[in-house]
């Protein structure tokens, strides 16, 4: 309930004097850069557009989950865009894709920026288009059960406007705070895809942008409609979508079993799978997994070994999981054990803080092949100085999506470089083993060739048509471009890194002497250099943009800086002796401290206190700006969007059936 | 209006006529309020503002160091009306009665009375209490008599001063039962010295558990101002005794004075001596020095107290103060009565041998609340005298460690202006509530409130009426 404040009358306590009316509008200082295509876009004046020019937020753009090597970005690649736009309508992003072509510059489309392959990343500098803040969701068809979203929308907003209508999205990638596009973009295969199958099953109809500046629309059954299905951006800048969503399941009920070694629940997960229970999902979690998480839950809540996840939904499938459980003979664990690792299905990124970094492989692994290839995996991590965990969501009835993850210090230059190699080397021995790359990207480019040959024609066939000049995230996917003439494309050409990582593979032993030296290297070498408490949390965030997509200060600032994500960048930047300008140093400042970041955090980061030691860093170095810290306040408590997003986002956590629960609907 | 009989030659003041006024200004507090609420900020809090913009009392503010933050819930403005709470997008907000506050006080100087005197001083308004009343409806001392047909169920429309004036003047001093004139006109009564107050309220700083100068002299101002008198020991603001004040210092002598060595300050009109078996002889002495002085004698109520008011208004004292406890009972004696039963029966006594009017009632302690002051009119005093009532309105918490030196609000240096206000902003607040009391029952005047136990139900009465004459089964034959 909401009493208006129209009509209270006069202030009859001291306290309480009538409040100077909000600022009607809010625009923080920016910093001039000298940037001609940034330049001659301003002058465009376009509407729904925002040119960002400024390095220190370009620096946000050249890169994106993952972190990338530092002589990797700057010297192999042009990973830093010459100019960053936010699109946020259509027209806006045609008449952006219009400049773009008419200058002839690499146009890279990119969403929430969550994805760790580098597709959104610029390997030859050029436009990045960042379509997140085109965030309405059109319409929803209750009848029909169909949804049509524009292509920013986060897959959790759209499930939380669908709640309210007793409907819920088919299936979701595990960061629910990628964008629509991104997804469709990307992979596409994620939580439910047992079930619901391959994104491309749900979604019926694409809106895209190419580069000639039109608008094409595909629906399901066109020719080209399968093409735009983790097209990495190459084909044009998807702008909307419709998909078919379904009835949110009455019940959902996650239950898990432990198991003695991982082929026994392998083998069930696949009994599991074909029966007639249709449950909605299934995790094949390792035992190293329930380490870390006792560990972090400071108590030994689950016992160490190979676990599978199930979630059933709806009574009639719960029976059935009953009725299939006493069969086998095996019982499950608790309920709230269960339930707690289904929650955590949105945080697979918790164990980064024990480097602080994690690195690892995704394939999509026939199921056939998967026993053999996890053991063949945890024998080459052996063999590599490797502790992993193994996490496989089953995709459908014959094929698993496979992640080993292992933890590694990512302050550790060489060492971290080391460890990624070793990631490329788990990839290609699975990939040799008949499992295809999940995403391309620029790390899996060395395993393109992987992919399907008629998926590959078709892609071929696409660009030609709808891309003849290659400008949409130009000199990826088919080749890989980057600096001195494309030195990175050769030493990731799959014809060499192949081989070549298999030779490393096939003298395990040698090669791990070989990387020893390089850790020993790094552990004399570096491990004296101490870490900040602050670079420290930096290095424990994921980067997955959680944060960005809930944070107040961006929706009002519209520059990353502002979010957590922003924030951790510019601390990484400082350590790396980047200058931070007095712009930059201010917009720290603008923050709304309502900690929705922190709830969103995939890593559980404290990061209020983080920002308040930053920018008590930032106040010895520029100052601070009261005034514009105190507007922007008032200024973003008086949008309605800002009480939408508090009544929406934040609320997760607190009990529903509180008092005033719900408050929004009443 | 001042009546200033110095002469016995009866002559016709020219009256101005204006009217009393008791003009109150906000007089915030010194020390930092015990809130009755409080309210709890969990860390759930997300600093949206959105308390800040449902409170209409102003509790919840942004942090003026950092205004993206919230600052600390002023708790003492809050009114409890849940508002904050309801609209908090997070349930981040929670109340609680302040533990402070619950534990503030005792007997019948309730939390919820020490905090109504703070409130009363800082305003010097009537206070709003919020909806409904939630305590019980009869209980022991002056909670045991309702006044009739004058419960305050809100201001009325038109304000207390809007209306016909009602007179809250009381005279102290005896007063003679006729006057006789010769036959040329001339009076020939001696005409007894007399008082008059605007107010029927005194404040005695004789009781308090510690003062200091700069108290009473705001005490002694807030007097002037307010028409009345300051009664406290002899010898106590020597600046104030030689000044135009002195009119308003009533010196309190304490038993075993000399009589004979008596000093009082030039332009004093009242004095107190306490009470002791010479009393008479003592009341003699002082006479034959100052005859133009109202004499008062203090004495602790006990079971005797009519008998001797009696004999003291026999004897033509001017003034009994009759003292209770805290607790407004009467002191030293375990079985002691209530002072509404106490000055009922000095009031019948005085009444049965026509001798009412030949002396005033002073009655002091257990005066915690405004209503306090009608209900010990109606049981029969003229004048209510202040004692605790005073040091809670400079914000004492009644914790009693002034006795071992230490005072959590600093009551010893309160500054005498401040003190003037927020001592005049009770009497102010105080005298609108009598205002209101009379206004509801007709009466012009609070004079005519003395002694009218018609105006009151007593619970005892009420339960009398309702049960005495059942049998209950048990009958006599």
């Amino acid at each position: 309930m909401h009493i208006q404040n129209e009509g209270v009358g006069r202030a009859i306590y001291p306290g309480n004097a009538t409040p100077a009316p909000p600022p009607t509008e809010f625009s923080p200082k920016t910093e001039r850069a000298e940037n001609k295509v940034a330049s001659e876009l301003a002058a465009l004046n376009l509407k729904d557009v925002r040119v960002a020019s400024a390095s220190g937020e370009r620096m946000l753009y050249s890169r994106d989950q993952s972190e990338i090597p530092k002589f990797m970005k700057d010297i192999l690649f042009d990973a830093q865009p010459e100019v960053v736009v936010h699109a946020d309508s259509l027209e806006a992003v045609i008449a952006v894709v219009r400049f773009a072509a008419s200058k002839g510059l690499p146009i890279i489309p990119r969403g929430s920026g969550s994805s760790p392959f580098g597709g959104s990343v610029p390997v030859t500098g050029g436009i990045v288009v960042d379509i997140s803040g085109m965030d309405k969701i059109i319409s929803i068809d209750v009848q029909k059960k169909t949804a049509r979203v524009e292509a920013g929308v986060r897959w959790a907003d759209l499930d939380h406007e669908l709640e309210k209508k007793g409907l819920a999205i088919n299936t979701s990638p595990s960061s629910k705070f990628s964008t629509v596009a991104g997804w469709i973009s990307t992979g596409g295969m994620g939580l439910n895809s047992l079930s619901k199958g391959h994104l491309s099953w749900s979604v019926l109809e694409v809106e895209i942008v190419t580069p000639d500046g039109s608008k094409r629309t595909f629906s399901k059954g066109d020719l080209m409609f399968p093409a735009v299905f983790g097209s990495e951006g190459q084909l044009g800048i998807i702008t909307s979508a419709t998909m078919s969503v379904r009835e949110m399941p009455k019940k959902s009920r996650p239950h898990i079993l432990f198991f003695d070694d991982s082929k026994s629940a392998l083998s069930f997960a696949h009994a599991l799978a074909k029966s007639d229970v249709h449950p909605a999902h299934i995790v094949f979690e390792s035992a190293s997994k329930f380490r870390y998480v006792n560990r972090a839950l400071g108590q030994e809540h689950f016992k160490e070994s190979d676990a599978i996840l199930v979630n059933v939904e709806g009574d009639e499938s719960e029976r059935s999981f009953e009725v299939f459980l006493k069969s086998t003979g095996l019982t499950e664990e608790k309920e709230y054990l269960a339930r707690y690792m289904w929650n955590e299905r949105f945080f697979p990124m918790k164990v980064r803080k024990y480097g602080p970094g994690m690195l690892g492989s995704e394939v999509v692994v026939p199921l056939r092949i998967l026993p053999d290839a996890l053991a063949k995996t945890a024998d080459l991590c052996a063999d590599i100085g490797l502790s992993p965990l193994f996490e496989i969501h089953f995709i459908s009835v014959d094929s698993g999506l496979l992640l080993t993850y292992y933890i590694t210090d990512q302050g550790n230059t060489i060492g971290y470089a080391l460890d990624a190699v070793k990631s490329m080397m788990l990839t290609s021995m699975l990939i040799d083993l008949g499992a295809r790359p999940y995403s391309i990207g620029i790390w899996n480019y060395p395993f393109s060739n992987a992919e399907e040959k008629a998926r590959m024609e078709q892609m071929k066939a696409a660009k030609a048509s709808l891309d003849p000049r290659g400008l949409m995230n130009s000199g990826k996917y088919f080749t890989l471009s980057g600096r001195f003439g494309g030195v990175a494309g050769l030493f990731f050409n799959p014809s060499f890194m192949r081989p070549a990582l298999k030779t490393m593979r096939v003298f395990s032993p040698l090669t791990n002497r070989v990387m020893r030296m390089g850790y020993e290297f790094a552990e004399r070498k570096l491990r004296p250099k101490s870490r900040t408490e602050l670079l420290k949390v930096a290095d424990e965030c994921a980067m997955c943009g959680a944060c960005v997509s809930v944070c107040p200060a961006y929706l009002v600032v519209g520059d990353e800086r502002v979010t957590g994500r922003g924030k951790l960048l510019t601390v990484k930047a400082m350590a790396g002796g980047a200058k931070i300008t007095k712009e930059h140093s201010d917009r720290i400042f603008l923050c709304t401290r309502c900690k929705a970041c922190e709830q969103v955090c995939q890593s559980k980061l404290e990061l209020v206190k983080t920002y308040e030691s930053l920018e008590k860093e930032l106040e010895a170095m520029h100052g601070k700006d009261a005034a514009e810290i105190e507007k922007f306040v008032k200024y973003t408590e008086s949008l309605p969007e800002y009480d939408r997003l508090i009544e929406r986002g934040l609320v997760s956590g607190a009990p529903k059936h509180g008092m005033g629960g719900g408050s929004a609907d009443l | 209006m001042s009546l200033a009989h110095r002469s016995t030659a009866w002559e016709v003041v020219p009256l101005t006529y204006e009217r009393y006024h008791v003009s109150t200004k906000s007089v915030p507090n010194r020390a930092a309020p015990i809130p009755k609420f409080v309210i709890i900020r969990s860390d759930n809090c997300i600093n949206c503002g959105k308390c800040e913009r449902a409170c209409i009392y102003g509790v919840h503010k942004r942090s003026e160091q950092d205004p993206r933050k919230m600052a600390d819930p002023i708790n003492n403005l809050c009114k409890n009306c849940f508002r904050c709470i309801q609209d908090c997008p997070q349930r981040a907000l929670a109340m609680a009665p302040g533990p402070d506050y619950k534990s503030l006080g005792r007997g019948v100087w309730t939390s919820l009375r020490i905090s109504t005197i703070w409130g009363e001083s800082e305003t010097g308004k009537i206070p709003v209490l919020g909806a409904g009343y939630r305590g019980r409806f009869a209980g022991p001392g002056f909670d045991g008599m309702w006044t009739d047909m004058s419960e305050i169920v809100r201001p009325t429309r038109d304000g207390i001063h809007g209306r016909e004036y009602i007179s809250t003047s009381v005279d102290i001093g005896r007063k003679p039962q006729l006057l006789e004139f010769s036959a040329d006109g001339a009076m020939r009564t001696d005409m007894p010295p007399i008082v008059e107050l605007q107010v029927p309220v005194v404040m005695d700083a004789t009781r308090l558990r510690s003062f200091s100068d700069e108290m009473l002299a705001g005490f002694a101002s807030a007097a002037r101002h307010l028409n009345t008198l300051l009664i406290a020991p002899v010898g106590v603001l020597p600046e104030v005794s030689d000044s135009d004040l002195s009119g308003l210092l009533v010196p309190v002598f304490p038993e075993g004075t000399d009589p004979r060595g008596l000093m009082l300050a030039r332009g004093t009109r009242m004095a107190e001596l306490t009470f002791s078996p010479s009393w008479k002889q003592d009341l003699k002495m002082f006479r034959s020095q100052y005859p133009f002085a109202v004499v008062g004698i203090r004495m602790n109520a006990d079971k005797n107290v009519e008998q001797r008011v009696l004999e003291m208004a026999k004897a033509s004292v001017d003034v009994a103060h009759i003292i209770f406890d805290e607790e407004g009972v009467e002191p030293d004696n375990p079985e002691g009565r209530h002072a509404k039963d106490s000055l009922r029966a000095v009031h019948k006594a005085l009444v049965a041998k026509a001798l009412r009017d030949r002396i005033t009632i002073i009655s002091g302690g257990g005066i915690a609340a405004a209503e306090h002051v009608p209900k010990t009119i109606i049981c029969g005093a003229d004048v209510v005298a202040l004692e605790k009532a005073l040091a809670i309105a400079l914000e004492c918490r009644d914790c009693v460690t002034c006795s071992k030196g230490s005072c959590p609000v600093g009551l010893h240096t309160a500054p005498r202006d401040w003190v003037e206000g927020r001592v005049t902003n009770l009497v102010g607040a105080w005298r609108d509530q009598l205002l209101e009391v009379l206004g509801a029952m007709g009466l012009r005047e609070v004079r005519r409130l003395r002694g009218e136990v018609g105006r009151a139900i007593f619970f005892e009465d009420v339960e009398r009426e309702a049960f005495a004459d059942m049998t209950g089964g048990a009958t006599d034959g």
